[in-house]
Formats: C-alpha cells, structure tokens, sequence
C-alpha cells in the first residue's frame, strides 16, 4: 500500500504546517569526530496529524525530534515552527518557543519529582508568567482530557508509568501549544499501557495537535497518518498508515 | 521574574525530598547565624547597666535617706547630686519620723548597707552587707535565691552567689565586724547589679545601726524603702527634699529617657573585615553543597528546560535554593541564637553571680546578622545557578555528558589582589586588627580567584603518582568549577586558624603580660602568703608547711602592721613616678612594709647586712630605696579598716640600706617599733629562703594542696619561671580546624565522587578491584584537604605575623618591690612565633584523616554501568 512520493516533501493536508522542516542537516562534533546525525531531511507536520519516525538505533530519530521542537540548532537547512523560523533565534526566545509552541514527551523521567503532576503541568505556564491559580486550572482542564483528572494532586512517584506518561503528554499540550514531540513514549511500558498512550496521543491529534513521535514499534506506527523511515540520517521512505483496523 | 514562586516550589519540595543536604546547607549557613545571634545577644540582651541608681528599688516606690540637718537640701531625680547647707552634725530620722511625712497608708522599711570586715572559717573577708528583709514584698526582683532559704531572724544571713566558697556555704557561721557578731549562712541569693551589690544580705537587727558608719546617701548606708498608695511625684520629692530627706522615687525615674549608649560596639569599619571573612567563609563552605544539589538535578533542569525554561529560569529555580536555604537557615539560626541566649541567661546569671537586667533581644543587629545569612545563601547559591542556566538539556537527556565550561580562573587579577593584599599585611602590621584583616581579606580573595590555576598546576604534577591520585589530581583539575571552591573554603579556614595559632603562640612566647606574672621574690622562693587569715589558721599553715620541709630549714615570718583589733593597714610611702603611669606588681597588698627579725631582713636584703641588722634592732626602719628617706624620717601613710577615715600617718627614723641586686620590701621594721607606735601586726607571708633551701616543684605542690585544705584566703607561690603551654591552643584550635577542614573536605569528595561515577563504572567494566573506588574517593578527599591546607598554613603565616607585632613593643613603669621603679619592655619576646604543633596537624594529619574518612566511608561496591535511554 506504500504510495511514492519525491522525497524532499511528503503529502500534507491543505493549510499551513505545524512544524516545517527544509533541508534539514545536523552534524554533532568537529573535524574528523564529526558526525552528520541528520542529512538534508524535510518534513512537514500539519494539525490533526500524527508523524510516526521510525529506523534503527543512531539513524537520526532523537535529532530530528530535538531540532523541530528548537531544543537543538540545525547546521544547515531550516525549521519553522508555526511559521516562525527557528534559525536567529535567541536560547530565550527558544525556551519561550517550547513553553508555548512546542512540548515534549520522552521515554521515562519525565515529571519533575518533587511537585504534584498538576504543578509539573502547569509548570511551563507558571514558567510564562501565568499566575499560579490560573495555571492550575489549566493543567486540570488537560489532565482531564488524558484522563488523569483525580490523580493531579498526587506526586509522581505515586503514579503508575502509564499515568506518569499522560502526565507529560498533558504537559506538553498545555496552554496553547499544537506540537507534540513524543521520543518512545511507550518504550519503558508495557504492552497494555503502551496501547493507551498511543491512543491518547491519536486522540490528541484528533483534537488538533500535530504530534510527531519517534518509535520503533510497527504496531503503533499503525496508529499513525503518516510513517517516516530514518536511515543514517536520510529520510528513505515513508507511507501513509493504512491500517483502519487497527484503531 | 516570571517563574518564581514555581522556582521556590521546587526548591521547598527538593530540601524536603533530600533531608541531608538540606540539613547540611541549613547547618553551615544556620550556624554561624546562631552563634552571632547568641553572643550579640548574651553580651547585649541585658542592655546597659543602670550605672545613677545607688539601690535597687525592687518592687518598693521610693528609697529614702537623709537627716535633720539636711533640710531644704536640692537632689537630682537618681539622687546622685545633692547639695545642702548646714554642719557635719546628723541626726537621723526615725522610721516613725519618715512615716509621718509621707502620704498616709504608706509602709517603710529599713535598709542599711555598709563595707565590713567578717571572719570566716577560713579568714577574713572584706565586703559590702545589706541588712534589709529580703522576705518583704518590697525586696522583690533585687535578688534570686539559687538555694536554702532567706533569713527569717536576726543573725541569719544569704551569701551572693559571687561570694560562695566552703568558708561561706549555707550552715557556717560567719563573725562580722570588730564586735564579731555572728550571722548565719542560710542561703544563697543572686543580687541585682544596681548600685554596690553586697557579699551578705542579713535579716535587720543582725547589725546595730551604729556599725552602718556615717550617714551617706552615695552609698545608702541608712534608708528606707516606701511603699506608697500612690506614686511618688517629683513634687512629693521636692516637699521631702524640703524636710531634709533624699529620695529616689520609681515614678520618677521611670519617666526619664534612657542615656544613650556610651559604648555603641565596634564601628563599621572595624567590623566589615570579619564579617566579610566570615561571609566568604560560609560561602565557599555552602557553596560546593549547593554545587552537588544542581548536579543532582541536572535532569529536571534539563527537563525544565525542554518545557521552556529559559536559562533565567534556570537560574531562578537554582537562586530560588540558596534564596530559601538562606532564609530558612537565617530564620533558624536567629530564633536558636537568641531563644539559646534567653534560655542560658539563669546559667549566665548563675555564671556572672549576678541578676542581669531585664531581657531584650539586639533585634536589629539580630536582624542584620540574618540578612547576611540570606546574603551567603544567595552568594554560594550563585555559581551552581550560572552553571545550571547552561544546562544543556539534549546532553543531559541523552545521558552524555555536559562539556566542562571550567576555565583556568583569573590568574591575573588573583595575582594582583594576592600581591597587594601581602604588601597591605606586611604595611599594617603592628597597627588596627581591622587594617590586617581587611589586608588579609584581599589577599583570600585573590587566593580564590588563583585557586583553579593553581589545581591545574597541582595536575600537571601528577603524572607520576599511583593511578588513585592521578586519577583524583586529574579529575579535579577537569572539574574546577567544583573543586576550587572546596579548596577555597579548605584553605580560608586554614589561613584563619594558622593566623590565630600565630599569633597566640606568639603572645605566649612574650611571657608575663600582667602584673602579679612579673617576679614577686627571688628566684627559687617559696612564699605563702595572705592577711586574711587567723594566727590559729597561721599555726596549722606553718605546721603544714613544716611537715613538708627538712627539719631546720627556716620559715622566715613577715608581717605587716595592723590596728590593735588585727585589721591590716595598707602602708604606703611616697613614690618618684606619678602613680597612674606606674604598675605595682604587689599581689600581698601590704604595701610591702614588712615587719620581722634579721631573718626576714636577710631575706629582703639578699645579703648577711649588720649595719641594717643594728638599725632594725636600734628600732629604725630599713629602707630599700634611700630616696625616699627626708632628714633621716621615713613617713607612711596607714589605711586600715574599710573606710576612708581610717587613713592615718606614720613617721619613724630610717636608715637607706640598698640590697644586693633587686630587694624584696620597701621597707623593714622590727615589731618592737609596731608596738610602741600602738600598732599591732599580722602574719602577712611565710618564706623558705632560696639561700637556705631550694624547695622542688613537686614538694611547693603538696604544701600548696595542704594549704589549699586549710584556707582559701592563702597562696602559695614558687618563683620560677613557667614555660607557657600552649596545650589550650591545640586542644581549641584543633578541635576547629578538625571540624571545618575535614568537613568540608568531605562535602567536596561527596561531590566529586558523585560526578566521577561514569569513570568509575568504566572502571569496573575493565577490571578495577573494588578497593580502587575506595583509594579514588581517598585520593579526592587527599587532593583536596591537602592542597587547601598547605595553601592555608603559607597564607595564614603574614597575617599571624602581622597579628603578632600588634601591640608594637612598648614600655611599662613598674614599681620594684623595693620601691625603686624600674623600665620593662612589654612584648619583647621574639617577633614571632609558629605553632608547629597546629601546623603539623593542618598540613599532615587532617589531610591523612580526611583521605581515611573517604575511604572508610564510601562503599567499595563499583556501580554498574547503567544503559541510558537514548
């Protein structure tokens, strides 16, 4: 069922990208420890969408993720979050780009240990000046819609790792913010939980975000609009997901 | 600051989750809050001392005082300046005469206070008795009974606290006055400062009033306490003043403004050096703690940071630490230094033998000593916060590890500061403490800033050490940003103590510094002395004594005049050198006019001298120093007994005799001459002549216990020189030194151990024996304490030194026994001095112990290398 496409730009539904990437190159190191993570990749995130990025061990996932949320700087090419291009941008006003453009979901050790999971997601709107009341209320409204409504005043060591990982996705979605950028979610989970969160996140994208998430899991690739296949830092395919029956 | 209160969220929760660092933190900037908070409050809290009012008043209205004679006399308010016309006649008033004149209703009790001469089991005593009823509500809040009970009848007295011996303990009888009238010991009290606080309060009608002496309202020698059913007005003062009578009301006094303080404490400027000494001390001390809380969290900055948090964020979250640990601990220490000093003023009171005033915290200098704990908090916070703001979020996710941003500190400026801050100690020395300390605060400051460059240098060296120090001289040089400031901390402490540990060797090696420390009789003389005691108490003295002695080893007996009742008399002859500028080094208070035989002449003299022996026996004074004699008369002027009216003159043939070197008396009589002048004597000294025999140590310390057994009220004295010990420097400077040197040492290796885990699981991976973890964490703690001590001890000597020359050598006057003054150079012992006892102990076995601890204390499991999510 793989459709070909040129591989510089995938399909992508009308309007404007969440996130786009051009010509993206990344090379970690200097001289010859150089290391070309990532190779002239572009790619676009649309609202509504769910990106799966797949490939083996070191063939650029992580980067990828990192450079479209502006956690890291592209060596060359460019990438616009929200039609903002992240090149020029100040670290300060990157951070302000990740508290409110931008969240990010990671493997395991996500949530700050000492505050409640209602604090940890509010924390990036607290970060932002909201006053404390209202940040709350905020992180409660999107606890809520990952089903963690009764448990915001528990600390995260209390939570299970399912829990603990709608936490973070309700973090990284709280405010305004449209892109989610999930790096293995569900790798320190097992089966069950793992399921949960996928569906968290198709329902999240359902609800508008753009979510990119790296994984190495063909089943919940099958959740996915779109699959990309990294290799040695090249984009060298990607299909949109057609498995209906699998949601 | 956006972000703030999220910041100190974290940090609250974070000192909660992690107990001991948190403890650790709030101890080294709680305590030194603490102690400053103690000691302003101990010294202050009692406020100043009520130095106008002659008496406390207690719970009682007025204190009244005054005679017929006095009438329309004028007072101030304390009652201190008084003036009146009328002759040197008094007649008092009677209680019923006082009463009469105040507002109906009004209650008055006597109080009577006089100096009094009263015997003891032990000898005789010189001081104050207040002869009032303590029982009487009146009396209330002028003393504290610690134990037994107050006097509830004639002859029964309490002893002031100050004045408790076994000759003054509850159930002895004591003998005052030439009329011997006995009073009880039944308890022991606290007095109350005001005014002259007394040795004895007796029950009234212990004492006849007449023993009270002249009336004299300066020291309330007769009056009475009022209870009034109202307060006691100015006006009410001026109609009592009218009547002849002084009074000093509490309404009256009540309604004056406090004196401002004469003495304000040290200025700023005086002040400012310690403090910041003391302010770099706790910073470099709580830094590195701080250092290891960052590290530890450098995934949930990383983690803050991909959510957004800019590096000022970061930098808020990890400042949001110190600013919490720094109020916290502030908060803390303040409340526990002045709660301690409140709680310990009983064992103050107890300690001083004294009622100390009404309590009131320093608050503002309280107040300020917190602010500087916050201060220190922030400041040692600081570094940690730069570096967490550099957080790089993708390498501490990704599990690699952070570049190290350490530079090679500032050479240069650390160069210039340690240059200027020398040539500045070297310039003050002998001049204002505060000039060698500031001097001695530049000079850290660069020894800061030079303290990377100089671990770099350390590392260099390292190459050829075994693979545990090069390993822990390496990492710490690649780590600087967390080893110096350890290093630095090591080493500020170190300079303080070696300074200290300097200058008090120093001053011990001077020798004597005050007066009774300079020569009382020749060398190898063993002097019993005292004119306190009975000639029955003398008797089993001379036994003892003689029990301790070769047979026919002379006891030479020297007295000193007295009245015909045995009250000693002080006897003093005219000096060639204005006294105040003059130190009488003459601890038996007998004026050193001594009566004997050719005995104690001989002894005087240092010399068989016949024509003095015909003198003395022709019943002519001997005088040491002949510049004193006028027309062949010597003429001395006799105190005896407690007042001043007892001071009478003496004029008798003298003949000058100069002894052999230094003499030992002014002057020698025979007791003939005493007796004839209607002069008793008393024994005053009994000598073993070092001419007749050499008494050991060991032997003048039994007679010293026996003595010792019989009365207090004698001393024993071998003259020889005592080399000064210097064990009381160790044991105090040690104990510091041990506790912030190996303390800190070992928050630093905690730290450095933590950080080097990745090295060690590598380590392991290759094969390294679990000891290696062990000698590493040793090693760390070696580098570490070592180099900060031995940079210490070098830097700590100038100003030790400097300390050392200040007082510069200076000139004392004192006045020869024999009466010949005589130039002393204070202070002209050598220049300095090293303790090479402290500092062997800073730069050897601290270190080794330091480097001990971390091995004893780490666990020689080698952690496993952990997989990292990538």
């Amino acid at each position: 069922m793989t459709e070909h496409h040129p591989p510089d730009r995938l399909p992508v539904p009308d309007g404007e990208p969440v996130v786009r990437l051009t010509d993206v190159v990344r090379v970690h190191g200097e001289g010859t420890r150089a290391v070309q993570a990532l190779r002239g990749v572009s790619l676009d995130v649309h609202t509504g969408e769910l990106v799966a990025v797949m490939g083996p061990s070191g063939s650029g996932k992580s980067t990828l993720l990192n450079l479209a949320g502006g956690l890291d700087r592209p060596t060359e090419g460019s990438v616009t979050l929200e039609g903002r291009e992240l090149r020029g941008l100040s670290p300060k006003q990157l951070a302000e780009l990740r508290r409110r453009s931008a969240g990010y979901v990671f493997q395991d050790l996500n949530l700050i240990p000492s505050l409640t999971v209602a604090e940890n997601v509010a924390l990036p709107r607290e970060l932002d000046g909201v006053r404390t009341a209202k940040a709350r209320r905020d992180a409660l409204a999107v606890l809520e819609e990952v089903g963690l409504a009764d448990l915001g005043d528990r600390f995260p060591d209390d939570l299970s790792g399912g829990q603990r990982q709608r936490a973070a996705i309700a973090r990284a979605l709280v405010g305004e913010r449209r892109l989610l950028l999930a790096d293995e979610p569900t790798g320190a989970l097992d089966t069950r939980a793992g399921d949960e969160i996928i569906q968290v996140l198709r329902q999240r994208a359902d609800a508008g975000a753009a979510v990119l998430l790296v994984t190495h899991e063909p089943r919940y690739a099958a959740w996915a609009d779109r699959v990309v296949f990294l290799k040695d830092g090249q984009i060298v395919d990607s299909a949109a997901a057609g498995m209906e029956t699998a949601r | 600051m956006k972000g703030v209160r999220a910041a100190l969220r974290i940090s609250r929760r974070n000192a909660r989750r992690s107990k001991w660092r948190s403890a650790l933190i709030l101890a080294m900037i709680g305590l030194p809050v603490a102690l400053v908070s103690f000691v302003l409050s101990a010294v202050f809290g009692p406020g100043p001392m009520p130095d106008h009012q002659r008496y406390p008043l207690g719970q009682a209205d007025a204190l009244v005082t005054g005679a017929h004679e006095w009438a329309s006399l004028t007072q101030d308010a304390w009652g201190q300046q008084i003036s009146w016309d009328g002759a040197r006649k008094q007649t008092p008033f009677t209680q019923a005469e006082i009463t009469a004149l105040l507002d109906p209703g009004s209650r008055v009790i006597p109080v009577a206070q006089a100096d009094f001469r009263y015997l003891t089991p032990e000898g005789y005593w010189m001081g104050q008795i207040r002869q009032v009823d303590l029982r009487d509500p009146m009396s209330r809040g002028t003393f504290r009974l610690t134990e037994g009970r107050l006097p509830a009848a004639p002859g029964e007295a309490v002893v002031s606290a100050t004045m408790l011996g076994s000759d003054t303990a509850p159930g002895v009888t004591l003998f005052a006055g030439e009329e011997r009238r006995p009073l009880r010991v039944v308890g022991v009290a606290l007095f109350d400062l005001t005014g002259i606080p007394p040795d004895l309060t007796v029950f009234p009608g212990s004492l006849p009033d007449s023993a009270f002496g002249r009336l004299d309202p300066t020291l309330m020698s007769h009056a009475w306490l009022v209870e009034s059913p109202r307060p006691v007005t100015w006006a009410d003062v001026r109609r009592l003043n009218e009547h002849g009578l002084v009074v000093v009301s509490r309404a009256v006094i009540d309604g004056i403004p406090p004196d401002e303080p004469s003495w304000a404490g040290p200025s700023l400027p005086q002040i400012a050096p310690w403090v910041g000494i003391m302010l770099l001390e706790v910073v470099l001390l709580a830094g590195p703690a701080f250092a290891m809380g960052r590290l530890r969290r450098s995934r949930e900055f990383a983690l803050v940071a991909v959510q957004g948090g800019s590096p000022a964020h970061l930098r808020t979250i990890a400042l949001a630490d110190g600013l919490l640990f720094g109020v916290a601990a502030s908060v803390l220490g303040a409340a526990l230094g002045v709660g301690a000093a409140w709680l310990a003023r009983p064992l103050l009171e107890q300690r001083a033998g004294y009622l100390l005033g009404p309590f009131a915290a320093p608050w503002a200098a309280v107040a300020t000593a917190a602010a500087l704990g916050v201060v220190a908090g922030l400041l040692a916070a600081l570094a940690p916060a730069v570096a967490a703001s550099r957080t790089d979020p993708v390498a501490v996710l990704s599990g690699r590890r952070e570049r190290g941003r350490d530079r090679a500190g500032r050479p240069l400026p650390g160069i210039v500061l340690v240059v200027a801050g020398t040539a500045a100690t070297i310039v003050s020395a002998g001049h204002e403490l505060g000039w060698i300390a500031t001097s001695a605060l530049v000079t850290q400051l660069g020894l800061v800033a030079l303290t990377p460059a100089l671990i770099a240098a350390v590392a260099r060296l390292a190459a050829r050490l075994p693979l545990p120090l090069r390993f822990a001289a390496r990492d710490a040089a690649r780590n600087r940003g967390r080893t110096a400031p350890a290093v630095a901390a090591v080493m500020t402490a170190v300079v303080a103590l070696t300074a200290v540990g300097v200058t008090w060797q120093t001053r011990l090696a001077e020798g004597p510094d005050y007066v009774p420390d300079h020569p009382q009789a020749p060398a190898g003389t063993l002097s019993i002395s005292g004119q306190d005691l009975t000639p029955e108490l003398w008797d089993r003295v001379r036994s003892a004594v003689r029990g301790e002695l070769p047979a026919r080893v002379p006891l030479v007996e020297a007295r000193m005049l007295a009245t015909k009742s045995g009250v000693p008399a002080y006897a003093s002859m005219s000096i060639d050198a204005p006294a105040n500028e003059m130190e009488l080094p003459d601890v038996s208070m007998s004026g050193d006019l001594l009566v004997g035989n050719e005995d104690l002449l001989r002894y005087v003299l240092r010399r068989e001298d016949p024509r003095a022996v015909a003198a003395l026996h022709e019943g002519k004074a001997v005088v040491l120093n002949p510049a004193v004699i006028r027309q062949g008369q010597v003429r001395l002027d006799l105190a005896a007994g407690p007042g001043p009216d007892d001071s009478q003159s003496l004029t008798l043939p003298a003949v000058g005799v100069r002894a052999t070197g230094e003499g030992w008396a002014r002057a020698v009589i025979a007791p003939e001459v005493a007796a004839k002048n209607g002069y008793g004597t008393v024994i005053t000294m009994l000598v073993v002549d070092p001419a007749d025999f050499r008494v050991p140590r060991a032997t003048a310390d039994r007679i010293a216990a026996a003595v010792e057994r019989i009365s207090g009220k004698a001393t024993v004295r071998l003259e020889v020189p005592v080399a000064p010990g210097n064990t009381m420097l160790l044991v105090v400077l040690g104990i510091a030194a041990a506790v912030l040197v190996l303390g800190m040492t070992f928050v630093a290796t905690m730290l450095a151990a933590a950080e080097s885990r990745p090295d060690l699981e590598t380590m392991s991976a290759v094969g390294a024996a679990p000891r290696v973890k062990r000698a590493v964490v040793a090693g760390q703690a070696l580098v570490i304490a070592l180099l900060g001590s031995v940079t210490g001890v070098l830097a700590g000597l100038a100003p030790g030194i400097a300390t050392a020359r200040h007082p510069a050598v200076h000139q004392v006057v004192i006045l020869r026994k024999d009466g010949v003054s005589a130039i002393v150079q204070a202070g002209s012992g050598p220049a300095f001095a090293i303790p090479w006892a402290l500092v062997g102990l800073l730069v050897v076995v601290l270190p080794l112990l330091a480097a001990l601890g971390g091995a004893v204390f780490t666990r020689s499991r080698l952690p496993l290398p952990r997989r990292r999510a990538t």
